[in-house]
């Protein structure tokens, strides 16, 4: 009796990745591998609800941001801030007619990338966060369930990429461990000098100070300072690990918050602060989006008047 | 698109985004691109310092320093530009712009010497140390 190795009918032949019939190929290895990596960031479909409002607040600031830089740029270059800034203003109102909100994100992200080409390289990088999160969710359909939990799970993560660099930069710069960076600054921007002069004694504030347009060395001798330097980057470190872990989430969301208000009596980099908060929020259980946003537009009338009386050079 | 497309799309530009800053380390050190800028995440790592621009002429193998392209307009912007592109982008950025500049309002040299001086952080003794960089142009036949 001979055997016939061949069989009739339809054969699985070889995947388009390679991976032999019946075996998951690379392509679906890795959605299964992205999908349980966005899971860990959540799984409650009522949380993904307020991604809308959060996208309506990016696609708001971005314009504003251009148009507050626009009102200390000499005329020329204002004018073709302006034009940025009015395509993407385009874009939002085209995203309150009828279905068209999906295209106008997208047009919305197109003028936002033509906008950071034009800027290069002189791009904040919060400005590119906000490019970044919307071009995640340009993606998806935030009307449909699955997609909302998809784009709350993807900014998420954004949130916690931002978080855990900001942190390990400062490691493997080294600027951190004897309070180097804090010292230059201190030495250097009123705005720190105001921060700390409540907290660091009068001699080492002293000294700081003298160290103003010297080559240094800049170290923190005050303990404290040392340690509120190493404790800037442990948290840093720490706090993208306790916003994943489900218990310990809601308690990592408010300290986060006040490490980013003490962060911002320093820095004053109010426009990351207001976007990085509202990021954070998203790992809230409760949706204090009707408090928080109105609160940051309170902040960004309060950036926008005193340069307000420029745009009466404008005409 | 499918819910899977979706899904490897935002997995990849989430392992782009985590990935990059990795990579920007590597870049800063290497072109002494300024890590407040191009999305690396790391303000606030190093001080910020605006780099000095001088200018020399080659005459007989003899340096002679001249001033800096600031009275027409065309030249003034090139200069600022240049200051501020290599205060971001740092050796990213040549002075081959500004060279062409330089030639054409000092038709007497051939050759010119861009020096950069830049402030640079000095990890081992936490001082503030300048690096030179030099960049030598040829007028083009």
């Amino acid at each position: 009796m001979t055997r016939n190795s061949q069989t009739s009918g339809p054969q699985d032949g070889p995947t388009a990745d390679g991976a032999a019939p019946g075996q998951p190929g690379l392509q679906d290895r890795l959605v299964a591998f992205f999908g349980r990596l966005l899971t860990l960031a959540g799984d409650q479909v009522s949380e993904a609800r307020r991604l809308r409002i959060l996208r309506l607040y990016l696609m708001i600031h971005a314009p504003f941001e251009l148009l507050w830089d626009c009102l200390i740029w000499e005329t020329e270059r204002a004018h073709q801030g302006l034009l940025f800034a009015s395509g993407l203003v385009a874009c939002l109102a085209l995203s309150f007619i009828g279905e068209r909100t999906q295209l106008a994100v997208r047009l919305f992200v197109g003028f936002q990338l033509a906008t950071i080409l034009w800027l290069f390289p002189a791009v904040s990088n919060h400005f590119f966060l906000v490019f970044s999160c919307l071009l995640l969710l340009s993606l998806l359909d935030l009307r449909r369930p699955d997609d909302a939990l998809m784009g709350l799970q993807a900014c998420r993560w954004l949130a916690l990429i931002v978080l855990f660099y900001s942190g390990l930069q400062k490691v493997l710069y080294g600027t951190y461990f004897q309070g180097q960076l804090l010292a230059w600054t201190i030495a250097h921007d009123g705005r720190f000098q105001a921060a700390f002069g409540h907290i660091v004694p009068a001699d080492e504030m002293a000294r700081l100070q003298g160290l103003a347009n010297t080559a240094g060395p800049f170290v923190a001798e005050w303990w404290p300072l040392i340690a509120i330097s190493n404790f800037t980057y442990l948290f840093e470190l720490a706090a993208p690990i306790l916003l994943l872990y489900p218990r310990t989430r809601s308690a990592a969301v408010g300290a986060t918050f006040v490490f980013l208000l003490l962060i911002e009596t320093g820095a004053r980099e109010y426009f990351f602060g207001c976007v990085f908060v509202n990021l954070l929020f998203l790992f809230a259980r409760r949706n204090w989006y009707p408090m928080l946003l109105p609160a940051t537009f309170l902040i960004y009338a309060w950036r926008l008047w005193p340069r307000l009386d420029r745009v009466w050079e404008w005409f | 698109m499918t819910s899977a497309r979706k899904t490897l799309w935002i997995g990849l530009l989430l392992t782009a985004f985590a990935l990059w800053p990795l990579l920007h380390y590597v870049i800063v050190q290497r072109y002494f691109v300024s890590p407040w800028r191009l999305f690396g995440w790391a303000m606030y790592c190093v001080p910020v310092y605006q780099p000095t621009v001088r200018f020399f002429a080659l005459e007989q193998e003899e340096r002679l320093e001249i001033p800096a392209p600031r009275q027409q307009p065309d030249a003034a912007r090139a200069y600022a530009r240049f200051v501020r592109h290599r205060a971001e982008l740092g050796t990213l950025v040549g002075p081959e712009e500004l060279g062409r500049i330089l030639f054409a309002a000092y038709p007497q040299f051939d050759t010119l010497i861009v020096q950069v001086e830049q402030p640079v952080y000095h990890y081992d003794s936490d001082r503030i140390r300048q690096a030179f960089f030099e960049h030598r142009l040829e007028r083009a036949e």
